[in-house]
């Protein structure tokens, strides 16, 4: 057996114990269902979930809006970037500001999006694209940054115009690095729209665990949490996996 | 077109760059500033939903004063460190086994990734009927949030110690708990603190969403409550002041704890 | 309540209770907190064409949410006064201000004393409101409700508290003026729009007893998927309710 096949199926067998040992203390009367909601409840929740529409369209809401706000950051954000490496003295003035809005709260200020867009799609499509934006910023930049002098001295070394020495070589080889990050702004999106449509009961996935919760439906408020996990981690997967294949090592 | 040639950046420079950085980044502000009072004077928007900074500023001092936020601030503060402290110590006791047993960790990685990529926010109701709609949801949220960015860089932090340490470890026979406090803990302290701090961060944001959610303590329960009533600036000057403590939190760590 | 960190939560929508309760919550409704719906309006920018709810036919008209009791009011205004409004929901109460005042939707919900401070600075115009319709005033759309634990744990403080509920609102209607000064103090509102909201609430709308419309709640929470199956009113009368008290 490979030693990949041993390791998902001993995942399983892990995730298998957990839920019989929950079954187990739900039936026992140790946690109530009304809190935790018993592991062979789920299926079922899942098909009501899927029998009202509560799965395909908000799936597809949310990663449209994810995709959304990740076009407009590359939009914007990859100019931006290319533009603070043409300037070096701007990349250096604003790098510490740059860094600091990585790390900083960003979602925390969407009462101001309430504000001003309204509850709709502007603000989660928003509050996306500026969780995207800075990263994609950020590796942009950091990409030209990494363009091997070597390259830039040969093309030089043909006489080739400014413009051409970016589109020909220095746009090329910042290509990967501008898609890690594309990739890390797309996850970003995703994550914190998720997140956005919980909050402000509106949109797509994040907005059916809001609702089944008011609704009273724990089994499928789980339900649907669980599938926000299974979308969080498969997209993770399916973006990792299409970096290593469009950069062969 | 311009003179400047397509160098690379140069590494003599200092990261956030000489005098004409700092003029660079105060034109900016100016400039940032001015925009924001021509639009909020513009009438393009409605109602003040953009005031003028002369509000902002008003409703900020107000804040500053009355001893309500401080009350608010306190539970916030209390939420995120004990939240923070529980999450942090979860993360690294699961952290630890994750990256020192290879089997074991590449079983549960995509179940850790899961869980760890999907936003915190919604695993709220769950916590709410766990614990209540009072502190314990909130501290519990706070503690989901730094558990998983810990856990991840304590196991590759493990992954990453040299072999030898490992190997010193067992040849004294040291108990599992002694290999953690005396071996790998200690050879892992760049990694702790980089978990430290991303933890803490995200802890404070999911304290915070909690609040904003749910409850009727706390910055973030003062901040929805002046959305409720639609008293704009004050809105304003609570996200004003919750982002400068975050920032600054994070800015005081950075400071303390530096990578080496 | 479900966790036993409040007893007692009042102002609840009926629907949502009755479908709790059907699902296995351990609450009891005690009394009614609103009947028929005397306190909600709607209102359009002061600019807007819209004079009443006859001008409403193809305009956007909000809602909170899917099922609540704006989303049935609004329903019922707009069959009664026969017209045919793109119903739109719109979230809470500041959510709904913000889509009005940026001309997404034409008509927004609220209830006071939210939104009045925009009616007295004459930039909204209210132009429908729930007393418009009459037959909903036999509709209790929200109760108070109480944990089971605390109901039979600590019955006589569910009791008392129950008592001191139903005094209190015979003791704001005995005594406007002094309500109405504790209310403005306590909301932070003027004295003005403290008793416009005072006028709103007729004291036969806030009567804790007796819960009426239980026939049209139950199929409306049905309508809605509150409830998975129907609830026969005889049921519905022993699991939900427990007046622990009820004044003479």
């Amino acid at each position: 057996m490979s030693r990949r096949l041993a390791t998902t199926l001993a995942g399983l067998a892990g995730v298998a114990a957990v839920a019989v040992a929950l079954e187990a203390t739900i039936r026992a009367g140790w946690i109530s269902p009304l809190i935790i909601a018993p592991p062979s409840s789920l299926a079922r929740a899942f098909a009501k979930l899927w029998g009202e529409g509560f799965v395909l369209q908000p799936f597809a809401l949310t990663i449209g809006q994810a995709f959304a706000a990740t076009a407009a950051a590359a939009l914007v954000g990859i100019p931006w970037g290319f533009w603070l490496w043409r300037r070096p003295e701007l990349g250096r003035a604003y790098e510490p500001w740059i860094g600091a809005a990585f790390a900083a709260p960003t979602i925390l200020l969407f009462p101001l999006f309430l504000v001003i867009f309204g509850r709709g799609y502007a603000t989660t499509i928003f509050v996306g694209f500026l969780a995207a934006v800075i990263p994609v910023v950020l590796k942009t930049r950091e990409a030209f940054l990494g363009v091997p002098r070597v390259l830039l001295a040969v093309g030089r070394s043909f006489h080739l115009s400014e413009a051409a020495l970016v589109r020909r070589i220095a746009f090329p080889a910042a290509v990967p690095a501008i898609f890690t990050g594309l990739r890390l702004g797309l996850i970003y999106a995703l994550v914190n729209i998720i997140g956005m449509e919980f909050l402000i009961d509106f949109g797509g996935l994040g907005r059916i665990v809001s609702e089944m919760y008011f609704r009273y439906e724990i089994p499928a408020m789980y339900a649907a949490i669980l599938l926000i996990v299974a979308v969080s981690w498969l997209f993770l997967a399916a973006l990792a996996r299409l970096e290593t294949w469009l950069r062969p090592r | 077109m311009a003179e400047t040639t397509l160098t690379p950046l140069s590494r003599g420079v200092a990261a956030g760059g000489g005098v004409s950085s700092l003029r660079i980044r105060a034109v900016t502000l100016v400039a940032i500033l001015a925009a924001w009072e021509l639009l909020a004077r513009s009438g393009l928007l409605y109602e003040d939903v953009v005031p003028p900074l002369e509000k902002v500023a008003v409703a900020f001092v107000h804040l500053i004063l009355s001893a309500e936020t401080y009350r608010h601030l306190g539970v916030t503060a209390w939420e995120v460190l004990t939240g923070f402290a529980i999450g942090f110590a979860a993360g690294v006791a699961f952290g630890v086994p994750v990256g020192a047993r290879r089997f074991f960790g590449a079983a549960v990685q995509p179940y850790v990734d899961g869980f760890a990529t999907a936003p915190k926010i919604i695993f709220l109701p769950i916590v709410m009927l766990a614990f209540g709609t009072g502190i314990g949801s909130k501290v519990a949220l706070a503690a989901l949030s730094a558990f998983f960015p810990v856990a991840i860089n304590t196991a590759a932090g493990v992954r990453q110690l040299d072999p030898v340490f490992v190997r010193v470890g067992r040849s004294f026979r040291l108990t599992p708990l002694q290999m953690m406090f005396r071996i790998y803990l200690p050879a892992m302290r760049r990694s702790l603190v980089t978990s430290m701090r991303l933890g803490f961060g995200l802890a404070v944001i999911g304290c915070l969403l909690a609040e904003i959610k749910f409850s009727n303590a706390g910055l973030g329960h003062l901040a929805i409550e002046h959305y409720n009533n639609f008293r704009v600036p004050d809105l304003y000057a609570v996200l004003i002041l919750v982002f400068v403590l975050a920032v600054g939190a994070n800015t005081l760590m950075a400071r303390l704890m530096p990578r080496h | 309540m479900i966790t036993d960190s409040a007893d007692l939560a009042v102002a609840n929508g009926i629907l949502g209770v009755i479908g709790a309760i059907s699902k296995g919550a351990p609450l009891k409704i005690v009394s009614a907190q609103m009947t028929g719906a005397a306190d909600m309006f709607w209102y359009v920018k002061a600019d807007s064409p819209v004079k009443s709810m006859k001008d409403m036919e193809g305009r956007t008209m909000g809602y909170s949410r899917p099922g609540s009791s704006t989303n049935l009011v609004a329903l019922a205004l707009s069959d009664h006064f026969r017209v045919k409004p793109k119903l739109v929901s719109t979230g809470g109460i500041p959510d709904t201000r913000t889509q009005v005042m940026s001309g997404q939707i034409e008509a927004g919900w609220s209830v006071p004393h939210f939104n009045f401070d925009l009616v007295s600075e004459g930039k909204i115009r209210i132009i429908a409101r729930g007393t418009d319709v009459p037959s909903l005033n036999d509709q209790t759309v929200r109760v108070n409700v109480a944990g089971a634990k605390f109901l039979t744990g600590r019955r006589d403080v569910a009791r008392r508290f129950m008592k001191a509920y139903h005094d209190s609102i015979e003791w704001v209607y005995a005594n406007p003026e002094k309500a109405v000064a504790f209310y403005a103090a306590f909301n932070k509102v003027t004295p003005a729009i403290a008793k416009q909201t005072y006028e709103s609430f007729p004291k036969a709308a806030v009567a804790p007893w007796p819960v009426k419309g239980l026939k049209a709640n139950l199929a409306e929470a049905l309508e809605h998927k509150q409830l998975e199956k129907a609830m026969p009113e005889a049921d519905a009368q022993k699991v939900l309710f427990d007046f622990v008290y009820q004044a003479q």
